[in-house]
């Protein structure tokens, strides 16, 4: 990568990093508590209903001080905030029974992970405020990681150092992405973990697959499906692929064998996961639990045909998130940028497919497709589930994550070909407008909705 | 010591200077004096291309944001006390912008300063730094 193009992406992380105050982003405080509760060597639970203190009272009365996300017309308490800092707030707490986070949930490896920078964080400081931030640089890693895995991938698809730079930027500076590349969340590691399951299928398309191969590959979908439940799709799509290269070389049967045992393999090192689930919140699944407590059942009932239909026009929301909805709470940007923003993003976005479907571009429909398939279909199970049982919830951009970057390959084809430029142009032209719609989303969305 | 300080400042400054250099001669877009009449349009449509990319920091600095609270009286008696600036919303933006108090230029700077700082030590130079960067960025690409 282009130095000029990391020290950009570099830059704008930095912004965002130090702009959002603490505990602002999705689900945060329980993610933190989560953590928190890994250091200390206990495992939290999933409440058995909703509306139930999920805060020991001490984490709340801290939280008080800092958290203001779901309180729309409060700014934080910049001074609060300061004495906090000043005076080592900390929680201070003793827990009795087994402690609830609603965020238990999600499988615990980005949590396990996070809690080294914690207890690192916690003997040097012993501080909430440091403590906090350091513990954010995990996503900080991830980040980094999920730009270079994106480069890569853009570069074994175009072939283009330059475009592959500027593309790269694209995904990297995406106010969905720096967002979730902050915050204390499992979400910007599943996408890491996905995207490299990408690539590492893409790097050898052209070479026989090995033993050792079949291993990392397990791995990676493992710990993928370890970090966050919804990337256990990418099983499937690695049975596809195994299979896909079966016929290529007209060794179905060998091929076919590879994928079972891939994906077998995988159940397998899962299951401690899906056991303790059904154990402790009695559903393998327990995010459908969750739902339940979180989404409230006051959207009409549909009838029986409407339903797929609302069900995909659901998908509304996520594409529109990447105008640059900073939420929790209600930082979003104007309505006259972000609906022609969708508007424009789905029309370039069909002519991208239409246009990748007609080149008969093999790299692209045998790995980019089903990947970005994949987890679109998994989330239209998730609409299918709120709109037959009526919740309000919605489907967010950080959901759909993981598609961002094949989105923006399929744009960038879908603009090529419909504005006559040279291929280099319209990447030059996406990344410039990357960085003025990430400069708008910091001066009208960020900045209003945390300082003035 | 003075010695010491003057020699690491024209290193310094030699460095910038050779950077600079090797800068014109890549034809970046602070190359204006050119004998080619094409290249200097060249390079002042590219000036206007990056004044556009940074018209939302410009705009915010000129105009800056209506600071102004108004208050909203429920049905129960209740008044509400709001923000004006309510992201999100255009009408209420332009409206507040017309009638209100705003903050702007060197008053909004100081005061976003102070309030980066409050977060934690040096997140204000980290994100008027940050800031600087990607407009150096843009402009060494």
């Amino acid at each position: 990568m282009n130095k000029h193009i990391f020290l950009i992406i570099l830059c704008c992380y930095a912004v965002f990093f130090v702009a959002t105050p603490p505990f602002q982003l999705n689900d945060e405080p329980d993610h933190f508590q989560y953590v928190f509760w890994l250091t200390k060597g206990v495992f939290p639970q999933v409440p058995k209903t909703g509306g139930m203190p999920i805060f020991d009272k001490n984490i709340s009365a801290t939280y008080n001080v800092l958290e203001v996300a779901s309180n729309d017309n409060n700014i934080p308490n910049f001074s609060k905030i300061k004495s906090a800092r000043e005076q080592n707030m900390y929680f201070n707490t003793l827990f009795r029974s087994t402690p609830l986070t609603y965020q238990a949930h999600h499988p615990p490896l980005y949590h396990f992970i996070a809690s080294f920078p914690f207890r690192i964080a916690n003997y040097l400081f012993h501080s909430l405020i440091p403590i906090y931030y350091v513990v954010r640089l995990t996503s900080t890693f991830f980040f980094f990681l999920t730009v270079f895995i994106v480069w890569h991938i853009a570069y074994q698809l175009i072939k283009n150092k330059k475009i592959a730079d500027y593309l790269s930027v694209v995904f990297a500076i995406n106010p969905v992405t720096l967002k979730m590349g902050i915050a204390i969340n499992p979400d910007i590691a599943a996408v890491t973990l996905a995207l490299s399951i990408l690539l590492t299928f893409l790097a050898v398309r052209n070479k026989p697959i090995t033993k050792w191969f079949l291993v990392l590959i397990t791995t990676l979908l493992t710990l993928g499906a370890y970090i966050k439940f919804q990337n256990t799709v990418f099983f499937l799509f690695a049975f596809f692929i195994l299979l896909f290269r079966g016929i290529q070389e007209k060794k179905v049967c060998p091929y076919l064998i590879r994928g079972i045992v891939v994906c077998f393999s995988g159940f397998i090192l899962f299951l401690p996961w899906m056991i303790h689930s059904y154990i402790t919140s009695g559903s393998i699944t327990p995010s459908s639990l969750v739902y339940t407590f979180f989404c409230t059942q006051n959207n009409p009932r549909y009838t029986w045909y409407a339903v797929p239909i609302q069900a995909l026009l659901e998908f509304r929301h996520p594409i529109s998130h990447f105008a640059g909805f900073l939420g929790w709470g209600e930082p979003y940007p104007f309505k006259l940028f972000f609906i022609p923003y969708t508007v424009i993003f789905c029309l370039f976005l069909i002519v991208g497919i239409r246009k990748t479907v007609s080149l008969k571009n093999k790299d692209w429909i045998i790995y980019l497709f089903p990947h970005m398939a994949l987890i679109i279909l998994f989330f239209l199970g998730v609409s299918f589930t709120y709109k037959i049982n009526r919740y309000s919830c919605d489907i967010q951009g950080r959901y759909l994550l993981t598609a961002l970057f094949p989105f923006i390959l399929l744009i960038f084809q879908g603009a090529s070909s419909l504005i006559k430029t040279k291929k280099e142009t319209m990447a030059y032209i996406m990344f410039l407008f990357s960085i003025w719609q990430f400069l708008f989303i910091l001066c009208y969305v960020l900045i209003p909705r945390y300082y003035v | 010591m003075c010695k010491a300080f003057i020699n690491i400042k024209s290193i310094i400054f030699s460095k910038l200077i050779q950077k600079l250099k090797s800068l014109r001669s890549e034809k970046s877009i602070i190359t204006l004096k050119s004998n080619n009449p094409k290249g200097s349009r060249r390079g002042i449509n590219k000036i206007i291309l990056i004044i556009l990319i940074v018209s939302p920091l410009l705009f915010v600095f000129f105009t800056g944001y209506p600071i102004q609270t108004y208050r909203e009286t429920q049905k129960n008696g209740v008044i509400l006390s709001k923000r004006c600036f309510k992201v999100g919303e255009l009408k209420q933006f332009i409206r507040c912008f017309q009638s209100g108090k705003r903050i702007s230029g060197i008053h909004l700077v100081t005061d976003l300063q102070t309030k980066l700082s409050s977060l934690f030590p040096f997140f204000d130079v980290v994100f008027f730094g940050g800031i600087a960067g990607i407009v150096i960025g843009i402009l060494i690409l």
